[in-house]
């Protein structure tokens, strides 16, 4: 473990590093950033001009699932986003064979060498926005609620990771398929931030199993706000429990079958 | 104009080469744009019409979107990108036809295959959402309008994607302008909403940007919600637009190519 951590800690100097080259990039990233945000608020806003309520979800409430949504991904990008959609380069060009002669788990030095530090910045701005958003409407849910929903924001990073890890393992399998990380990041982004209880059952069902969208932001704000019964909860936890252990065999499964491309 | 066809064809047969890639990506066409309406029509309440759409035109609206989406939204930044930081761009310039065009007729090859699956996955929804879907009729002055739309659509998305691509002669971080133009672009061509939803102000702004011709303006034309003189207007904008965009193209290529240092032999 001591030597994981050291691993880890060199890996954080190095994105320091990275980071310090780079300063006026994550300024830019940061005014765009609060650029979409911006825009993400003023398209609920512009869909509560036309509605009370979406589909049983208030204005502040889907509000916060927004917040929450973005948080979550900007925590994938700050640590693994980057990582695991590189998995189809390494494996196609060979480069893999860097990560599996050091005498490391692969898949965490695969899962972890860079780190996104400019992703921090603007989680910590999230996370004041999220404050303040918070100071403003304090009774949306109580602070026993949010500790009892922590464990399922925790699932939902952990299904997140195990989803892009499966679909990026892929590439052991098949030649080319640069675009299957848009498969999740395209429908993360449309599907992720709203109420999927609009959708019909179908899609619903799609999205907590298939594509577990919905387990990102959508489970763990629903059971903040009390929207989701017990058994609900007790699915996210055993799901993302699941797909993580599946994930992992998976991937145990397909470095098997690779063979170097390098010299 | 011959040289630049086989480019076209080439890229057809690439397109169909990479049949995981083609699968992917009908899957998340066909996803996305089944969830938007849904998302849409919870909105609805009891009212018949929003922003000008009744409920069936706006399923419409989402179902035609994956339509012109496939034909106006361009990729080309990524490649042209890659070109000038891997310095491939010397093997391009060596040639005797126009990057830009050769760019150009490489994505339209593959712009036809995604129409072609586009048109495969809507030839496939629209028997289940007959009931709840507006056929568009068109006369044949409105349908050569809607030509004109998607003419001014394909122009104007490649001219922006190619400038953001070019940008990469000076900076390799151009991921920033990209950004901010997708940002804009979802939120003004119509992309997560029809703009008759926005406020008052918002469509003013809109009306005078590039971006509602590279979807929202051909689909209004089709479902008939747009007026002529307002087509025009559009029309109007959208020139200027790609005058000043190609006029941007131009100049960036010009000053970009003076900079280029290729390695290599």
């Amino acid at each position: 473990m001591k030597k994981y951590l050291r691993i880890y800690k060199r890996l954080l100097e190095n994105a320091l590093s990275y980071q310090a080259q780079r300063r006026g990039d994550t300024w830019m990233k940061l005014f765009l950033n609060i650029l979409w945000i911006g825009m993400l608020f003023l398209f609920i806003n512009v869909f509560f001009e036309h509605t009370q309520s979406f589909a049983g979800w208030s204005k502040e409430e889907v509000y916060l699932l927004t917040f929450f949504w973005i948080c979550i991904d900007e925590i994938m990008i700050l640590f693994f986003e980057q990582n695991l959609t590189a998995i189809p380069d390494i494996v196609t060009d060979g480069g893999l064979d860097l990560y599996l002669t050091k005498p490391v788990n692969t898949l965490f030095l695969v899962s972890t060498q860079k780190v996104l530090l400019f992703s921090l910045y603007r989680l910590i701005l999230e996370g004041a926005l999220l404050l303040g958003f918070l100071t403003y409407y304090p009774h949306l849910f109580s602070i026993w609620q949010f500790i009892f929903a922590i464990p399922l924001f925790l699932c939902g990073i952990m299904t997140t990771y195990a989803f892009l890890l499966l679909l990026n393992t892929l590439s052991f399998w098949f030649f080319r398929i640069d675009n299957v990380n848009d498969l999740w990041l395209s429908i993360a982004n449309d599907v992720g931030k709203y109420p999927i209880d609009a959708l019909p059952r179908s899609l619903r069902t799609l999205f907590l199993t298939l594509i577990p969208v919905a387990f990102a932001a959508y489970v763990p704000t629903a059971t903040l706000l009390g929207k989701i019964s017990i058994y609900g909860i007790l699915y996210a936890l055993i799901f993302a429990l699941g797909i993580l252990v599946f994930a992992l065999s998976f991937w145990r499964f397909s470095v098997k079958r690779y063979s170097s491309a390098s010299s | 104009m011959k040289k630049y066809l086989y480019v076209f064809i080439t890229n057809i047969k690439e397109a169909f080469m990479w049949r995981e890639n083609l699968f992917i990506w009908i899957v998340i066409n066909a996803l996305t744009y089944a969830v938007y309406p849904f998302i849409f029509i919870a909105i609805y309440g009891n009212r018949e019409e929003l922003g000008g759409y009744t409920r069936a035109m706006l399923v419409t609206y989402f179902i035609l979107m994956p339509l012109i989406d496939s034909l106006t939204l361009s990729y080309v930044w990524d490649d042209m990108g890659k070109h000038v930081r891997e310095g491939t761009i010397g093997q391009y310039l060596a040639k005797p036809m126009s990057y830009l065009a050769f760019m150009f007729f490489s994505e339209a090859g593959s712009r036809v295959v995604r129409f072609l699956l586009s048109l495969l996955i809507v030839a496939i929804v629209i028997p289940f959402a007959r009931h709840f879907i507006v056929l568009p009729h068109l006369s044949l002055p409105r349908f050569f309008l809607f030509l004109a739309s998607l003419a001014f659509g394909v122009g104007l998305g490649f001219l922006t994607a190619s400038a953001l691509g070019l940008i990469s002669f000076w900076t390799t971080r151009s991921d920033w302008a990209l950004h901010s133009w997708w940002a804009l672009s979802a939120f003004a061509a119509g992309y997560v909403a029809p703009t008759t939803l926005y406020p008052p102000t918002f469509q003013i702004v809109i009306s005078y940007l590039p971006y509602s011709l590279l979807i929202e303006t051909p689909i209004r034309i089709l479902l008939d919600t747009i007026t002529t003189p307002e087509v025009i207007h559009r029309f109007l904008v959208g020139a200027i637009w790609l005058g000043l965009l190609g006029g941007l193209n131009a100049y960036i290529w010009r000053r970009g190519v003076r900079r280029v240092d290729i390695v290599g032999i």
